[in-house]
C-alpha cells in the first residue's frame, strides 16, 4: 500500500507494476486493476486521515472535558461561519479529486479496445456458458494473456452479474439484451469469477474459473473445445455438453434426487425407464413412454411435462442446444441407466 | 421522591398528583388499544418495533451461524439448506428495513417525543396517528403470513425477474405487506409535516425547532414524496406475477433494470428516512451532555434538509453495473458525493460543540459517541461506493454489507439507543442503572465491529454477498464475523435486562435529568395526558442556562432569574 500523488492518480494508467495480493485485494491480475486500486488506496489515505483526526478530537474533547470535581464548561461562540465553510470546502474538494478520478477509472473499465476479441456469455440459473469465436463453448472461462477480450453477456432467465475480482470488472448480465465488459489479463493462472447478482437457490454455487494462458496454449485449448462432438465417441461427447449447459446444477448422474437442494430427478431413473420401456408419469396424473422423444422434449421444452412431485424449474433450451449436442447428450443420459 | 420539593419559579413544572399522567389516567386494554394520544401509541410502536428487531436479529443470527463454515463437498450446509439460507437473508433485510428501521425513531421515539417538544398537546391527526399503527401492525401480519406460506426469497430488494416470474415463495403477500407498511409511514409523514406546520406554539418560530424536530420534518418530506413510488412499483409487481402483464419481465416485454431504478428511487431517498432522525437525536443528546449550546444550529438544521432534498436524486448509484448509461452513472456519482458533504458537516459541528464543554458520560452520550465512531466508517467507506472505479469491484459484494451495516445498525441503532436512553426517564418515568447501560452498550459497540469490520476487507478480496457458502479463503473473515453477532447479541441482552430491571424497580426520573433546556424536560416524568396545562414558555432550545441542578429533585429545575437570551 502507498500513497500516489494527484498526478499519477488522475493519470490512471497501468505503467506500474502489478501488486501483489494482500489484505485488501487479490493480486492485480489484469491492466486496469493497479489504476483503481490505486484510486481505492487514495480513498482509503484521505478516510484514514479524517477518520483519524475525528476520533482524535473526539476522544480528546472526552478527556478534556469530562465533568469532574471542579471543572466547568466555558461558554464558547455558537456557531463561526468561517468554520463552516473551511469543513464544506475541504470536503467538497477531496471529493471532486475522488469523483475525476473515479470517472477516469471507469471509463477505462467501459471503452473496451478496438482489437478486442469477443466471446459470448450466457448466465442460466446457476451455470455460466462461454462461446469462443471459433464456435468452441465451455463452461470456464479461457482467455489468452496479454490481449483484450471484449464479454458480451445475456442472460436466459433472471439476473446475474459476472464478477472476476482478480480483474477488478463487473457487469450485470441482463435477460433481453446484451451489456459488455472487457479486460486484459497480464498474469497467467486460474482465478475465480463469481456470480454476483442474486439469482435464487444455488446463486453461490454459480461459480467458474477464469483460466489465463499463453497464446498458443490458449489457441489449441479452444481448438479443442470447439469440435469434441465429431471427435469424441457420443457418450463421452454427450458428458462433456451436459457438464457444459449447466446441468450437473439441477441434476445427478444417479437415481439420486436433488429436490431437497432445488433440483430434479437423477437422471439415472429416466435412462432405467428407457431400458426397461417404462412409463413417466407426471404431475397431472398423466404418463408417456419413456423415449428418446421424450428426453428430447424433456430438455428443449421441460414444462410440457412436469415429472410428478418436482418444481416446474428448469430452463427451456430450445433454441439454445444445437441437434449435435442434443442427440449426444440424449446418448450419454441413456448410458446412465448401466 | 417526591416533586412537590422543586424549587417554585414561573417555569417549574406544574406539580401534577401521581395518576396525572398518560400511564396511569385510564386503564384497561382498550384504553390502549383505541387510544388517540401520541405517547400511548408511541409506547405501542415501540414494543411493535423491538419484537421485530428480535425476530430480524434471531434471523440474522441464523445466517452467521451457518456461514461459520462453508457448505460440504456435496453441498450440505451446517444446518440450513441454501433456499432456507436465502428465505433467512430476504426475511432478515425485509423485516428490519421496513418493520423496524424505517419506523424506529420516527414512529416510535418522534410520536412520543415530537408534540411535547414542540410544546403541543397531541399530533395534528391523532386518528391518523392510531391508523398509521395499525397498518403497520395489518403489515406485520402479511410477513408474518409470509413466514407460514413458505418464506420470501427475493432479498429485501424483489428485483425482477426473479421475484416476478421465478420465486416459488410467497413474493405476492410480501409485497402487499411492504405496501402497507409504506402507507403507515406515508401517514406518519404527513401528521408530522401538519403537526410541525400548525401546531407549533406561540414563540416557536421553525428556527426555534430543536434539531430533532428538523430531523423529523426532513424525514417527513422524504416519506410522503417517495414511498408512494415505491407503493406504485410494488403494485406493478403483484400486477406482473398474478396476472403476467409484463412491465419488467423482458419474457413478457418488460425492462428489468426499470424496476431497479423505480425501487431505489425509493430506497436510496429511505437510507435517509433511517439516518437523518438518528443524527437529529445525537444533536440533542450532545449539547445536553456537554452542557453547551449546540454549535452551527442553523448548518445542521439546513443539513438536513439538504439532504432529504440531494437524497432524491442519487438512486442511479445502487446500479452502476446494471446496465444504465455510462453518462447517467457520472451523474449520478457526482450528486452522491453531494449529499456526502452535509453529513460531514454535522460531525463537525457536533465535535465542536464539545469543545469547553463538561461532557457527563451518561449511556445517551455514550451511545453518541459510539454512534460517531461507527457512523465515521459508514460514512467514509460510502465514499469507495460512490467512486465509481472503485464501485464497480466493490458492488454486491461484503463491503457494501459491511459499509451499509455501519450505517443503519452503527448509525441509526446507535442513535435510537441513544435517544432511547436519553428519554427513557421522560416516557416511563423510571431511572435506570447507568452502569449497566453503559456495560451493555461497551459490549454490543466491541460485538458490532468484529461482526462488521472484518466484512470489509472479505468483500474488497471479492466475497459477494448472498451467498450461502463460500470459498475456503474467506472462512476466517466468516467466523470472526460470526463470533462477533454473538458477542453483539449479549450486548444487547444487557441493554435489554437493565431497561425491563429499570421498569421494575428504576427510581423515579425527576422532570428534567439531564439538564436539557427543550420542552419536553418541562413536563412531569411520565408526561400528564394532556403534555402541557398552558403552553410552556419557548426559548432557545440549546440554552442551559435556562435549567440549574437541584439536588433535592436529583434533576434540574428552571433557574427562577433567567432571563431568554434574544438570539442563538
Ligand atoms: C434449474 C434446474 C435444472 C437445470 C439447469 C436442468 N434441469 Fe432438467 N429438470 C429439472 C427439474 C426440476 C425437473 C423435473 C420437473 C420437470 O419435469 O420439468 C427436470 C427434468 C428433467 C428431465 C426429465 C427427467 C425425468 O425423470 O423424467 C430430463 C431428461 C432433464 N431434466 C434433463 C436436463 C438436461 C439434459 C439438462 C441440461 C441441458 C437439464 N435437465 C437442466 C431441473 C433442471
Ligand atoms: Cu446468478
Amino acid at each position: 500500500m502507498s500513497f500516489h500523488p494527484l498526478s499519477a492518480l488522475l493519470a490512471a494508467q497501468a505503467t506500474q507494476t502489478p501488486r501483489e495480493g494482500n489484505i485488501f485485494f487479490p493480486a492485480e491480475a489484469s491492466t486496469v486493476a493497479r489504476g483503481l486500486d490505486d484510486i481505492f488506496y487514495f480513498i482509503l489515505w484521505v478516510s484514514i486521515v479524517s477518520f483519524v483526526i475525528v476520533i482524535a478530537v473526539a476522544a480528546m474533547f472526552v478527556l478534556r472535558y469530562r465533568q469532574r470535581e471542579g471543572h466547568r464548561e466555558e461558554k464558547t461562540a455558537t456557531h463561526g461561519l468561517g468554520l463552516e465553510l473551511t469543513w464544506t470546502i475541504i470536503p467538497t474538494v477531496l471529493m471532486a479529486v475522488m469523483f475525476f478520478a473515479g470517472f477516469k477509472g471507469f471509463l477505462g473499465l467501459r471503452q473496451a479496445p478496438q482489437d478486442a476479441e469477443t466471446v459470448f456469455v450466457e448466465g442460466q440459473m446457476w451455470n455460466w456458458n462461454f462461446r469462443y469465436a471459433n464456435g468452441a463453448q465451455s463452461q470456464e472461462l479461457v482467455v489468452p494473456v496479454g490481449r483484450p477480450i471484449k464479454l458480451v453477456m445475456s442472460s436466459v432467465d433472471v439476473l446475474h452479474s459476472l464478477y472476476i475480482p482478480a480483474f477488478r470488472v463487473k457487469q450485470d448480465v441482463v435477460p433481453g439484451r446484451y451489456t459488455s465488459l472487457w479486460f486484459e489479463a497480464i498474469q497467467e493462472g486460474t482465478f475465480h469469477l463469481f456470480c454476483t447478482e442474486y439469482c435464487g437457490t444455488k446463486h453461490s454455487t454459480m461459480i467458474t474459473s477464469v483460466r489465463v494462458l499463453p497464446e498458443a496454449a490458449y489457441q489449441a485449448e479452444i481448438k479443442e473445445l470447439a469440435n469434441f462432438i465429431d471427435r469424441l465417441p457420443p457418450v463421452e461427447a454427450g458428458e462433456r455438453v451436459f457438464n457444459m449447459k449447466g446441468c450437473t446444477q439441477c441434476h445427478n448422474i444417479t437415481t439420486e434426487s436433488r429436490l431437497q437442494s432445488g433440483g430434479g430427478p437423477g437422471l439415472a431413473n429416466v435412462a432405467k425407464l428407457i431400458a426397461e420401456g417404462g412409463q413417466q408419469k407426471f404431475a397431472d396424473g398423466s404418463s408417456v413412454a419413456a423415449d428418446e422423444q421424450y428426453v428430447r422434449e424433456s430438455i428443449l421444452v421441460p414444462n410440457a411435462k412436469i415429472v410428478s412431485g418436482y418444481p416446474a424449474i428448469m430452463t427451456a433450451y430450445q433454441g439454445r442446444i444445437s441437434e449435435d449436442e442434443l442427440r449426444v447428450l440424449i446418448e450419454y443420459i441413456k448410458s446412465l441407466g448401466n | 421522591m417526591s416533586t412537590t420539593t422543586t424549587a417554585p419559579g414561573a417555569l417549574t413544572p406544574a406539580v401534577q398528583p401521581e395518576s396525572d399522567n398518560y400511564l396511569k389516567n385510564s386503564s384497561g386494554f382498550l384504553s390502549w388499544a383505541m387510544t388517540l394520544d401520541h405517547k400511548r401509541i408511541g409506547v405501542m410502536y415501540l414494543v411493535a418495533v423491538l419484537t421485530a428487531f428480535f425476530l430480524g436479529g434471531m434471523f440474522a443470527l441464523a445466517l452467521r451461524t451457518e456461514l461459520f463454515f462453508p457448505a460440504d463437498s456435496t453441498g450440505k450446509g451446517l444446518f440450513l439448506t441454501p433456499d432456507l439460507y436465502n428465505q433467512m437473508f430476504s426475511l432478515h433485510g425485509a423485516i428490519m428495513v421496513f418493520l423496524f428501521i424505517i419506523p424506529s425513531i420516527p414512529a416510535a421515539l418522534g410520536n412520543f417525543i415530537m408534540p411535547v417538544m414542540l410544546g403541543a398537546k397531541d399530533v395534528a391527526f391523532p386518528r391518523l396517528n392510531l391508523w398509521s399503527f395499525y397498518l403497520w401492525c395489518v403489515g406485520a401480519v402479511f410477513f408474518l403470513a409470509v413466514l407460514m406460506q413458505g418464506g420470501l426469497d427475493t432479498g429485501w430488494t424483489f428485483y425482477t425477474p426473479y421475484s416476478s416470474t421465478k420465486s416459488l415463495t410467497a413474493v405476492v403477500p410480501a409485497l402487499m405487506g411492504a405496501f402497507i407498511l409504506g402507507f403507515s409511514s406515508i401517514f406518519t409523514g404527513i401528521n408530522f409535516l401538519v403537526t410541525l406546520h400548525k401546531m407549533r406554539p406561540p414563540g416557536m418560530t421553525f428556527f426555534r425547532l430543536p434539531l430533532f424536530l428538523w430531523g423529523l420534518y426532513a424525514t417527513a418530506v422524504i416519506q410522503v414524496l417517495a414511498t408512494p413510488v415505491l407503493g406504485i412499483t410494488l403494485l406493478m409487481l403483484v400486477v406482473e406475477r398474478s396476472f403476467g402483464i409484463g412491465i419488467f419481465d423482458p419474457a413478457l416485454g418488460g425492462d428489468p433494470v426499470l424496476f431497479q431504478h423505480f425501487f431505489w428511487f425509493y430506497s436510496h431517498p429511505a437510507v435517509y428516512i433511517m439516518i437523518l432522525p438518528g443524527m437529529a437525536i445525537i444533536s440533542e443528546v450532545i449539547s445536553t451532555f456537554s452542557r453547551k449550546h449546540i454549535f452551527g444550529y442553523r448548518f445542521i438544521a439546513c443539513s438536513s434538509i439538504a439532504i432529504a432534498l440531494f437524497g432524491f436524486f442519487v438512486w442511479g448509484h445502487h446500479m452502476f453495473t446494471s446496465g444504465q448509461s455510462p453518462l447517467a452513472s457520472t451523474i449520478f456519482s457526482a450528486l452522491t458525493f453531494s449529499v456526502a458533504v452535509p453529513s460531514a458537516i454535522k460531525v463537525f459541528n457536533w465535535l465542536t460543540t464539545m469543545y469547553k464543554g463538561n461532557i457527563v458520560l451518561g449511556a445517551p452520550m455514550i451511545y453518541a459517541l459510539g454512534f460517531l465512531f461507527l457512523f465515521a466508517i459508514g460514512g467514509l467507506t460510502g465514499l469507495f461506493l460512490g467512486t465509481m472505479g472503485t464501485d464497480i469491484h466493490l458492488h454486491d459484494t461484503y463491503f457494501v454489507v459491511a459499509h451499509f451495516h455501519y450505517v443503519m445498525v452503527g448509525g441509526t441503532l446507535w442513535a435510537f439507543l441513544a435517544g432511547l436512553y436519553y428519554w427513557w426517564p421522560k416516557m416511563f418515568g423510571k431511572m435506570y442503572a447507568q452502569r449497566s447501560a453503559i456495560v451493555g452498550s461497551i459490549v454490543a459497540f466491541i460485538g458490532f465491529n468484529l461482526t462488521f469490520f472484518p466484512q470489509f476487507f472479505m468483500g474488497s478480496q471479492g466475497m459477494p454477498r448472498r451467498y450461502f457458502t463460500y470459498v475456503p479463503e474467506f472462512q476466517i473473515y466468516h467466523q470472526l464475523s460470526t463470533i462477533g453477532a454473538y458477542t453483539l447479541l449479549v450486548g444487547l441482552l444487557i441493554v435489554a435486562y437493565n431497561l425491563v430491571q429499570s421498569l421494575l424497580k428504576g427510581e423515579k426520573a425527576p422532570a428534567n435529568p439531564w439538564g436539557a433546556a427543550t420542552l419536553e424536560w418541562q413536563c412531569t416524568s411520565p408526561p400528564p395526558y394532556y403534555n402541557f396545562k398552558d403552553s410552556p414558555e419557548v426559548g432557545d432550545p440549546y440554552d442551559l442556562d435556562r435549567v440549574q441542578w437541584d439536588p433535592k429533585t436529583k434533576g434540574y429545575v428552571n433557574r427562577p432569574d433567567y432571563v431568554p437570551s434574544a438570539s442563538h
